[in-house]
């Protein structure tokens, strides 16, 4: 049949075109093994973040639990409360009644006033300095339960910090490993048809045709 | 055409794979080994759970074929024996609750009070002992110094409460910086049994008890009036004499 082409060009047009058609599935299928693996690298990052998202959660829950002790009202509470416990340790040790003096039943009684008035006055003193006491005693005692309340915060926030370094210690490995099951073999069309293009050029350039 | 080509690796995430099956029957058996560890299992539980476990053990030798299930179980595991772990230690420091501070601080007091009443009974007793043989026991002088004596005891006792506070107070730092150590371990070995161990052993070490020191004479201060009063008159030597002689001679003194 004559087309009005030399064989030789038809050859060389020919090749051309399968050599293009090749490279173009070469390519496709490149494109998509890339997509594939990155898909694959994605979706596994995506859970590990999703695992570190909710212990993140959980540690924050911890800090504003935490953070809610230390606002005015909370702080205020909790600095009468120690004060009024270490008042009512020290107080409590004090005897309830004043001491008494062994006066004879012939003392005056302008004595006998004055001397149970004087030990009701030291009583009274006692329990004022107590009350004092316990009123300074309760500052650092407020700073002390404050103290013990960021330990507890912090062993949670660092169990949570642990588990999350964990799961991105392991990331690299599972982003590798779900990487090569991702992997696939690609077709050897798009390789063939290239080949078979190239021949048929080359051999049109030859003279075969 | 036979093209051939390398079988296809095994894969253990694949629809209902092994890494699926394996992640259910672990969390079955945490929540039955977590009801057990509360005593609030069903009965069979124990043979239940270690039937589970045979179970979970089975998969992952099944599933450790694909890396990545070995990688992904081993993590995971390690965080439950943590999280198991931490709640042993927790329930190894429950006994340190407020009812044992508070006894604590009580039993300081209770060896520091007896005393402080001893000394206040021997002192008050020396000073009215001291006071009457003045003949001013009945007086304002008397009554200053019985309220001195008063107010002394009463310092003594409110210091001794106060300590005992403080006292308190840092045994139960102590106890908190211990669980945090152990909180530490347990994170990095992350074997619940080692850490278990470690738990109660620190716990008892922490409720060995402390020596206290001895209170001291409190009122030396006020006695010592009295008492160098005392040891001046038992001390008290002849009554001079002048050495020249009142007779005749040359050292006859002059009238």
């Amino acid at each position: 049949m004559c087309t009005g082409i030399e064989p030789a060009l038809l050859s060389a047009l020919a090749g051309g075109v399968l050599s293009g058609a090749g490279t173009m599935i070469s390519q496709n299928q490149a494109e998509q093994q890339a997509q594939a693996q990155a898909d694959a690298r994605n979706k596994v990052l995506q859970a590990t973040l999703t695992k570190n998202d909710a212990l993140s959660e959980k540690s924050r829950a911890l800090f504003d639990e935490r953070a809610e002790k230390v606002q005015p009202e909370k702080v205020q509470q909790q600095q009468q409360e120690a004060t009024e416990e270490r008042t009512g340790v020290i107080e409590g040790n004090l005897d309830a009644s004043p001491a008494e003096i062994p006066l004879s039943g012939s003392a005056p009684a302008v004595v006998k006033a004055e001397a149970a008035k004087g030990l009701s006055d030291t009583l009274a003193a006692s329990r004022e300095r107590a009350q004092a006491l316990g009123k300074l005693g309760g500052f650092g005692d407020l700073f002390f339960r404050q103290g013990l309340d960021n330990l507890d915060a912090s062993r949670g926030i660092n169990l949570n910090n642990n588990f999350a370094s964990g799961n991105l210690a392991v990331l690299p490995h599972l982003q590798d490993f779900a990487e090569a099951r991702a992997t696939k073999p690609i077709s050897p069309i798009g390789g063939i048809l290239t080949g078979l293009g190239n021949s048929l050029g080359s051999a049109g350039g030859s003279g075969y045709f | 055409m036979c093209f051939g080509g390398a079988p296809e690796p095994y894969s253990a995430y694949g629809k209902n794979g092994a890494i699926t099956q394996w992640r259910s029957v672990f969390e079955q058996a945490n929540a039955l080994e977590d009801q057990i560890r509360a005593g609030n299992a069903p009965e069979g539980a124990q043979a239940q759970l270690e039937a589970l476990r045979a179970k979970q053990q089975q998969l992952r030798d099944q599933g450790n074929k694909d890396p990545s299930f070995g990688v992904e179980t081993r993590e995971e595991i390690r965080q439950r024996d943590v999280g198991v772990g931490r709640e042993n230690i927790d329930k190894a420091f429950t006994q340190f609750n407020p009812d044992f501070f508070n006894n604590f601080r009580d039993t300081r007091l209770s060896f520091y009070n007896p005393e402080i009443d001893r000394q206040f009974g021997d002192a008050k007793g020396k000073l009215v002992a001291a006071l009457a043989g003045r003949g001013t026991l009945e007086s304002s002088v008397g009554n200053r110094t019985i309220s001195d004596v008063t107010r002394q005891r009463d310092e003594a006792k409110t210091n001794v409460a106060n300590e005992s506070q403080d006292a308190a107070n840092q045994l139960k730092g102590q106890v908190e910086n211990s669980k945090s150590d152990l909180y530490s371990l347990n994170e990095i070995s992350a074997d619940p049994q080692s850490v278990n161990a470690r738990a109660l052993g620190s716990a008892s070490a922490i409720v060995a008890p402390q020596t206290f020191s001895p209170i001291g004479d409190i009122f030396a201060s006020a006695l010592q009036p009295f008492t160098n009063y005392q040891n001046a008159r038992n001390q008290r030597g002849p009554v001079y004499r002048s050495t020249v002689p009142s007779g005749s001679g040359s050292g006859a003194v002059v009238r």
